[in-house]
């Protein structure tokens, strides 16, 4: 019995599935993993000197806000005029005012950058997707309701509205935000123009993915009435292809919001503009006080996205 | 018609009309504190120098003060040694932010409590908290960070990368986690196997699939961060490609633009092609 049950097992295992190419990769992986670990270039002995650890004691006191720090040093409550806590007092005020206005920008360049992104992959969506685009849209293939030019037609308007998506997303968003700051100068709309241009991209592959993947039945009964293509677009398409477009553009969100605070170091007057700023004059408190702000300005994002994706999934019709 | 009724007065048609509104009003936000600026000559000249650089990257140095000591053809050169330090950089952060991604995100799911025979309550809400505020800083402010702290060392791009990288690691997983088919861990509790038993046996096999193919794209985003991290000063291909955009070497930093995109593009095909197996 038990000689049995140990030659089955050995069976099982001489024929468990097993895969060459995983394999190779697996350990291809692993040996670049401990490579990388030991080749040096990583200086991880760096990290434990003593003088680093020096550093991060005077970062830790200088992380704390500006008054709590000179009462720190001067050991006294209050320089003559005021107490420690009308000084705290005014130093958050003044830093959660440039704060949240610098916060609030940020937001509206994440949701304009958004909004454009999804209006344009609503139309780049549809023209690149093969049952909408196609000289017989949702029709029974047969090639002889078509005529040669009308597929050579729409054969241009799919490639072009696909490569164009294509070249969209390939390009980085902070490529394309240098490029925009060199076209138009340090302003909001070269990264509102970037961060659309790359999500338009994104969202137009997605949505076209979304819109072949529907079940084509509702369409062809449609086009068997008679319907036209705008038509079955508009009453059959969009309404069952719109959650999938919104829970994308939803996650799509969520990375923008991201990525506008970071992207303001490029000179842009968000978040990222005025870390880098306090970073330039050594103010690590305003610093880390306005990196916690885009952190939670992030987690609000995350959690109005999650929000929003559970009641469109929630919401069937 | 009643297909269109529904469809008008639906949830989702709302969320649309919304999301055009607020982009209109966000629009019209922004306008008032930076107006909209049309491209000027020399932006159009700086413009169309980039684009027209693309098409002639260049292998040696374009002239300038600063390329003194840099010998004919060194652009390849740097552009290859930066690619291999991206490279290093990315698995280095990726390892360490799974290292310490997947314990979290244990302790984040519901299925390992339930393994343990506890409610999962305290230790994975902690969990849940500790991973969202990891992961609610983007990389480049931990790098930001970091610097202050510690100093500019290579160490501190890897620490940069890894720690909100183990925080998406953590939600994703437990998520993965929740959701993989728990069968086998049933039948070994059936069979007297122990929770620990339960969750290396049972549960992590289960989701293992889903699991690499997660970590698998997740290494694609490190190599892309790693190498952005270079714009503050480590030896990644963004310090490259920001030294050359700032001294309006266009053609250099299309030189370096062009090792990433394809480095970048063989990651992605080879990292498609594993989960294409694994997870099909």
């Amino acid at each position: 019995m038990k000689e049995d049950s140990r030659r089955s097992i050995d069976r099982l295992w001489r024929h468990r599935p097993r895969d060459t190419f995983s394999r190779v990769s697996l350990l291809l992986l692993m040996v670049a993993t401990v490579f990388s670990w030991l080749a040096g270039d990583l200086q991880v002995g760096g990290l434990f000197e003593t003088d680093r650890w020096s550093n991060v004691r005077r970062f830790a006191f200088e992380i704390l806000p500006y008054p709590l720090q000179q009462h720190g040093m001067s050991g006294t409550v209050g320089q003559g005029d005021t107490g420690l806590l009308p000084r705290l007092r005014a130093w958050g005020v003044g830093q959660l005012g440039r704060a949240l206005e610098a916060t609030w920008i940020t937001l509206l360049m994440s949701v304009v950058a958004m909004a454009a992104a999804g209006l344009w992959a609503m139309v780049g969506g549809l023209a690149s997707s093969r049952r909408v685009a196609s000289a017989d849209p949702f029709g029974s293939s047969s090639p002889s309701v078509t005529t040669g030019a009308s597929r050579k037609l729409w054969w241009i308007v799919r490639a072009s509205a696909r490569g164009a998506a294509l070249g969209m997303r390939a390009v980085p968003e902070y490529v394309a935000a240098f490029f925009f700051v060199a076209l138009i100068g340090p302003s909001a709309w070269a990264v509102v123009l970037a961060l659309a241009m790359h999500n338009a991209g994104i969202l137009s592959r997605l949505g076209a993915e979304a819109v072949d993947n529907l079940d084509p039945r509702r369409g062809e009964a449609l086009r068997g009435l008679g319907a036209d293509r705008l038509q079955i677009v508009w009453a059959q398409v969009v309404p069952e292809v719109s959650g999938r477009w919104l829970l994308y553009f939803f996650y799509r969100w969520e990375t923008c919001v991201r990525e506008a605070t970071v992207l303001g170091m490029l000179g842009v007057a968000s978040l990222g503009y005025w870390i880098q700023d306090a970073r330039a004059r050594q103010h690590l408190d305003e610093m880390v006080f306005l990196i916690l702000c885009g952190g939670v300005l992030v987690l609000c994002g995350d959690g109005l996205s999650t929000w929003a994706r559970r009641k469109l999934r929630d919401s069937v019709g | 018609m009643t297909v269109g009724r529904r469809w008008t007065w639906s949830f989702r048609a709302r969320v649309f009309g919304a999301i055009l509104a607020l982009g209109a009003l966000a629009a019209w936000g922004l306008m008032v504190g930076s107006p909209p600026r049309w491209p000027t000559d020399g932006g159009w000249a700086l413009a169309g120098e980039m684009l027209r650089a693309a098409l002639s990257p260049t292998l040696s140095p374009e002239a300038g003060f600063e390329t003194a000591g840099r010998g004919e053809g060194s652009v390849l050169s740097e552009a290859l040694g930066a690619a291999q330090r991206t490279v290093t950089f990315a698995l280095a952060g990726c390892s360490l932010a799974l290292l310490w991604g997947l314990p979290l995100g244990l302790m984040a799911s519901e299925v390992f409590w339930r393994l343990l025979g506890r409610r999962p309550g305290t230790c994975r809400r902690c969990a849940r908290w500790l991973s969202a505020a990891l992961r609610s800083i983007h990389e480049l402010l931990w790098a930001v960070v970091l610097l202050a702290a510690l100093g500019l060392s290579n160490g501190t791009a890897v620490l940069a990368m890894a720690i909100p990288f183990a925080g998406i690691f953590a939600k994703v997983f437990s998520e993965l986690l929740d959701e993989s088919p728990q069968s086998a861990t049933f039948a070994l509790a059936g069979a007297g196997a122990g929770p620990l038993g339960q969750v290396c046996w049972g549960l992590l096999p289960a989701a293992l699939p889903d699991l690499g193919a997660y970590a698998v794209y997740r290494l694609e985003c490190a190599l892309r961060s790693s190498a952005v991290l270079g714009f503050f000063g480590f030896p990644t291909l963004g310090y490259y490609v920001a030294v050359a955009f700032e001294n309006l070497h266009y053609r250099e930093m299309w030189t370096h633009l062009y090792v990433m995109f394809v480095m970048v593009a063989m990651l992605e095909v080879w990292s498609a092609s594993l989960r294409r197996r694994w997870v099909g």
